[in-house]
């Protein structure tokens, strides 16, 4: 009997916490579980690259150039998809490729994360004369287009990974400031705000302790969404010989060289490229999921 | 209305400030201008500071500073250091080609895009809706490069219809306006998808078609005009993004426009190309979207910026 009463009493009480609900709307998205466990086995190649990689990325074969894949005429186990122009594997290369793009788009991801909401919350805050001028900025930055304004910065500064990291982070914090900026102006008005300032709360306590957490929902969909922007841009500027520095592999370097054999060797291009469109299509999936998710409106039953 | 068109004019100075500001600030980061224009590291020392003299170099920073922006106003970027003739007229030479180029992806964009959304949006549901939308997806996630890579294997190497670099007819400029135009399209379908859904649930149109009013007449009497709005957005957002891209598409293509010279000039450290590139593209791209900003309180007049 006492048995029935708690189960019964347990189950009136059973109240499903916000986080759990969230993860079950995500879950509940088929779209967006596939870009989960596709992203998953992108950053499982990026991880665990020089385990998984057959061979050597930078190993070069000069007997061994443009060897089709495994399954054509001439191909080899040795390269299920094939070699490059300088005898390169390339399943090997993809997947250390996968190495460098998720890296950086991850790191400047989050730190332009950090960057933007930060600038955004203090613009939205203090409000007036310094909220008008991080706006104006953003304005400017956000009607440039990225490749113009990219190419300018490493024509000044190089090219390189520590270049890149630093472009795009500064880059990209325009993506926040404004939705942080606009979240904060609202979120001020609010009647815990109004009373943790009665109570004595310091400026930078109710910015960072009290409003921040409550606007992170859109912050982290942009944020998610946005490393695969970065990704792209990443890619883009290899492509244009202006990224990455070879011989480390990058998508972008791969494609643009194996652009130049495409009527002989496709190989070189096609696996890259098909690499990059699956992490950009994952991280997509999974960001409109995690939008729809954190959206109580969206919310079935 | 003129009102805004002046206030708007004079907000364009410090955006062109901000960016000339820029320009001269990434100048100064990338090395010792002297020693380039002298000739590189062999250069003797009494050549370098002839050469520091002889650009102003060894002046104060801001006396420098405001050389440098009244040259940029009257578009004075100094010499190409590769072909020796003004920066500026090596830039203008190249931008027929994109302005041929990024129209017709603009075109494009506006015509196949957004019909493609109406139509889907109309039929909604229908098997054409829904694989028009899964195409919009894909073409907002594809990676350009790609998309243009993937198209020249097809329509190149495959099958031998279009070429793959070039300029001059109208073959050339097929492969990169889609490839330059498919994330816009694919966007502004989605965008008048989702206009035309919300716009034909509204209690007007039901009142029309009541009135005994085609379908036809409904959808493009009362439908499209009033989802305009986000649509024109959209588009003026685009447009930056569109030039950005042409930087891309041109070097897949070889297209000789002014995108493909900026790496170009990137890559030969050619600077005062590059700035003038930079700068042209730049004040294009303001312009424009004061343009669409204009044409936004065309068509609606409630919005005002006063």
């Amino acid at each position: 009997m006492s048995e029935k009463g708690v189960t019964a009493a347990q189950e009136e009480s059973r109240v499903i916490s916000l986080k759990l609900r969230i993860l079950q709307a995500f879950f509940a998205d088929k779209a967006g579980v596939t870009g989960l466990v596709l992203l998953a086995i992108m950053l499982l190649c990026a991880i665990l690259a020089p385990q998984i990689a057959p061979q050597d990325p930078l190993t070069q074969d000069l007997r061994n150039r443009f060897c089709p894949p495994v399954w054509a005429e001439g191909g080899s186990r040795d390269h299920i998809f094939g070699t490059d122009e300088l005898g390169r594997d390339v399943l090997s290369r993809t997947i250390f490729g996968a190495r460098v793009s998720l890296t950086l788009g991850f790191t400047s991801a989050t730190i332009s994360l950090v960057i933007g909401t930060a600038m955004g919350v203090i613009a939205g805050y203090r409000g007036a004369g310094l909220d008008s001028i991080v706006m104006r900025v953003a304005d400017i930055q956000l009607s440039m287009p990225f490749y113009v304004i990219g190419i300018a910065v490493v024509a000044a500064l190089g090219p390189g990974f520590r270049n890149l990291l630093i472009l795009l982070s500064l880059w990209g914090w325009t993506f926040y400031g404004r939705i942080a900026r606009g979240e904060v102006l609202t979120a001020r008005e609010e009647d815990y705000i109004h009373a943790a300032r009665v109570i004595g709360a310091g400026e930078l306590r109710i910015m960072f302790r009290h409003i921040l957490p409550n606007i992170l929902s859109p912050l982290i969909v942009i944020w998610t969404l946005s490393i695969a922007t970065m990704i792209l841009a990443e890619s883009g500027l290899s492509y244009l010989g202006l990224g990455i520095r070879p011989p480390t592999p990058s998508w972008g370097i791969m494609l643009s060289r194996g652009q130049r054999h495409l009527a002989t060797a496709w190989w070189l291009s096609i696996f890259p490229g098909l690499a990059l469109m699956v992490t950009i299509l994952s991280i997509n999936l999974v960001g409109d999921a995690l939008r729809d998710a954190l959206d109580p409106h969206s919310w079935r039953g | 209305m003129i009102r805004y068109i002046v206030i708007r004019l004079l907000q364009m100075v410090p955006v062109v400030l901000g960016i000339a500001s820029f320009l001269f600030v990434l100048l100064r980061l990338s090395g010792d201008p002297a020693i380039l224009v002298a000739g590189g590291q062999s250069a003797s020392p009494e050549v370098v500071e002839r050469v520091r003299h002889e650009l102003g170099l060894d002046k104060p920073l801001v006396v420098q500073y405001v050389i440098f922006v009244s040259r940029l106003v009257r578009f004075d970027f100094g010499e190409s250091f590769m072909l020796r003739e003004p920066a500026l007229s090596v830039v203008v030479r190249r931008l027929p080609a994109t302005l041929r180029l990024s129209l017709t992806a603009f075109v494009l964009t506006l015509v196949v895009g957004f019909s493609a959304g109406v139509v889907a949006g109309v039929n909604r549901g229908s098997f054409l809706g829904r694989v028009l939308m899964v195409l919009a997806y894909l073409g907002q996630t594809m990676p350009n490069f790609w998309l243009g890579i993937l198209l020249i294997l097809l329509f190149c190497v495959r099958f031998h219809l279009f070429p793959s670099y070039g300029h001059g007819e109208l073959k050339h400029l097929v492969l990169p306006a889609i490839t330059m135009s498919a994330f816009s399209m694919a966007r502004i379908a989605r965008l008048a998808r989702s206009g035309m859904v919300e716009v034909m649930s509204q209690d007007y149109i039901r009142t029309a078609r009541a009135k005994g009013l085609s379908e036809t007449g409904v959808i493009s009497r009362h439908a499209i005009k009033n989802m305009l709005i986000p649509i024109v957005t959209t588009i003026g957002l685009s447009i930056g993004f569109m030039v950005g891209g042409a930087v891309i598409v041109e070097s897949i293509f070889s297209y000789p426009g002014v995108g493909s010279q900026l790496v170009t000039a990137v890559l030969n450290r050619d600077y005062p190309v590059v700035q003038a590139t930079v700068f042209v593209i730049a004040v294009a791209v303001v312009t424009a979207n004061l343009l669409v900003d204009i044409t936004y309180t065309f068509l609606d007049p409630r919005i005002r910026y006063d």
